[in-house]
């Protein structure tokens, strides 16, 4: 049932973004057609550097829309009148949470392939060229100075990202959901929500630079210096692998918050 | 329907062909700048713009100087993409004849067909043989001019007599620095400045021992002349 309504999904996505990235793309056309003027002239400095930043700020644009989509239409589609619709059909909560994260998932990956597309056609040619050729040169590089360890972090790095992706939007999920349990002012409690996460962030990661600071005064600091400077490696293995636990340990409880207000508190207009 | 997919492939091709064609001012700049390690082994080389320099040892920097150098080549590894030269790479001075690469330590790259002419140079005891005027251009590249034999000896005259000892330097007009250096460029000492006042022509040099301060060298006649020659290049 999941991969039916991710189909869907992916429909509505694509009826959406189809026509931004396709502006996306006709900017940075744009902007690689504007240096086939390149001269000295301070008009074509104007000119090119306003088509650079529009195409950063076309690129921001379809990156925020992609994001912003997905947040607004699992709200319309399972907390506004369409949910009544959403409910009806022969799926579990569940379902529907990971089709909508899955859906936003690909079109972020989307995303960013079509703005690395945009680059790439806005640098078409010797650029381009030189810049793969730094790319590669940095990766080498970067496999050259941690060896065996650079596959790992390559590895953690990019399921790092892809459990950002879903943190994100499972907590922006989750404020929502909250924020439907309220009678009137919804979205203003899903803000209210948010702004509560946020200062439950903010006070532990003062208690834990206040408990960093006392340790510091106990010589553990130096510890964890010595640590590092005879382990770098695999220091960073455990940051990592760390962090990635937390982000999806956090995940889940947004989660699991989404799931349990959908299926037993559930609150429609 | 073919027609249309067969014309739009043509012109998707002559897009990407001509996209490729086109090149890139700030990437042929930092080509410009760019300069590799042939060897990273004794003796050390350095290859920049079809030139090869080879390293040479000059100790005697503290005492005779080194020449001026504008400090816009990058040096790196051969393997380091253009992009990334600025980044990764060493800065290092290079002349305005291109003769000489230096980043100040005691290492000087010299071009191939100067060095020679260098290491001998480096044996002498007084290398200093001609007057170099130098002076920066619109474009903020270091140009020079090298002085005639008779040219030199109207400097030399002036500089034979007796001159004027001034600190005030604010009505200066117009003036160019003028070096005495080695016939290759790699030493020089004794900068002077060829300056334009109210009063006439004057060559300038301060006195670093210690009496201190500016002294200027009147010009008359002939010398005048040859000075705001020289100024106005």
């Amino acid at each position: 049932m999941v991969k039916k309504l991710l189909k869907y999904e992916l429909y509505a996505y694509t009826r959406t973004l189809l026509p931004v990235y396709a502006i996306l793309l006709g900017i940075s056309v744009l902007c690689r057609f504007v240096q086939f003027f390149e001269n000295d002239h301070v008009s074509y400095g104007i000119l090119f550097w306003s088509s650079v930043i529009a195409l950063i700020i076309t690129v921001i644009a379809c990156i925020g829309m992609t994001v912003g989509y997905g947040i607004v239409r699992f709200y319309k589609n399972l907390f506004s009148l369409e949910g009544y619709l959403s409910f009806t059909l022969p799926v579990t909560p569940t379902a529907h949470l990971i089709a909508k994260t899955l859906g936003q998932f690909i079109f972020c990956a989307a995303a960013v392939a079509v703005s690395l597309v945009s680059v790439a056609i806005a640098t078409a040619g010797e650029v381009l060229v030189e810049l793969f050729r730094a790319g590669f040169w940095l990766i080498g590089e970067f496999f050259e100075n941690c060896g065996g360890h650079a596959a790992f972090y390559t590895l953690v790095a990019l399921l790092l990202l892809v459990i950002i992706v879903g943190y994100f939007y499972l907590m922006c999920c989750a404020c929502i959901s909250v924020g439907q349990t309220a009678k009137k002012n919804r979205i203003l409690k899903a803000f209210g929500a948010y702004f509560v996460w946020y200062l439950i962030t903010q006070a532990v990661g003062t208690v834990g630079i206040i408990v960093f600071a006392i340790f510091g005064e106990i010589g553990l600091l130096e510890a964890i210096a010595r640590v590092i400077e005879n382990y770098p490696f695999e220091f960073v293995h455990v940051l990592m692998v760390g962090a990635f636990i937390i982000a999806a340990a956090i995940s889940a409880m947004f989660f699991f918050i989404s799931h349990r207000i959908m299926s037993r508190r559930l609150n429609l207009e | 329907m073919k027609k249309m997919f067969r014309q739009l492939a043509v012109i998707l091709a002559l897009l990407v062909i001509a996209f490729c064609l086109v090149g890139c001012d700030a990437l042929d700049e930092m080509r410009e700048a760019h300069a590799v390690y042939t060897s990273m082994d004794p003796p050390f080389a350095i290859a920049y713009k079809d030139a090869t320099y080879k390293a040479l040892q000059c100790p005697q920097i503290a005492d005779k100087g080194i020449m001026w150098a504008e400090w816009r080549v990058f040096v790196t590894k051969p393997d380091v993409p253009v992009l990334l030269s600025q980044q990764v790479g060493t800065r290092f001075g290079i002349d305005s004849e291109e003769k000489f690469l230096t980043n100040y330590g005691e290492i000087v790259y010299v071009r191939e067909d100067v060095y020679d002419a260098a290491v001998a140079e480096l044996k002498l005891e007084d290398p200093f043989t001609e007057f170099q005027l130098r002076w920066i251009d619109e474009d903020h590249r270091s140009q020079s001019y090298t002085l005639t034999e008779e040219e030199e000896d109207i400097i030399r005259g002036i500089l034979a007599e007796e001159p004027l000892r001034d600190d005030d330097s604010y009505y200066i007009e117009d003036s160019k620095t003028l070096i005495f250096r080695s016939e290759t460029g790699l030493f020089y000492q004794e900068e002077h400045t060829i300056v334009k006042k109210a009063e006439g022509y004057f060559i300038q040099t301060y006195d670093y021992n210690e009496k201190g301060g500016n002294y200027f060298f009147p010009a008359k006649g002939e010398a005048a002349d040859l000075l705001a020659e020289l100024i106005a290049k």
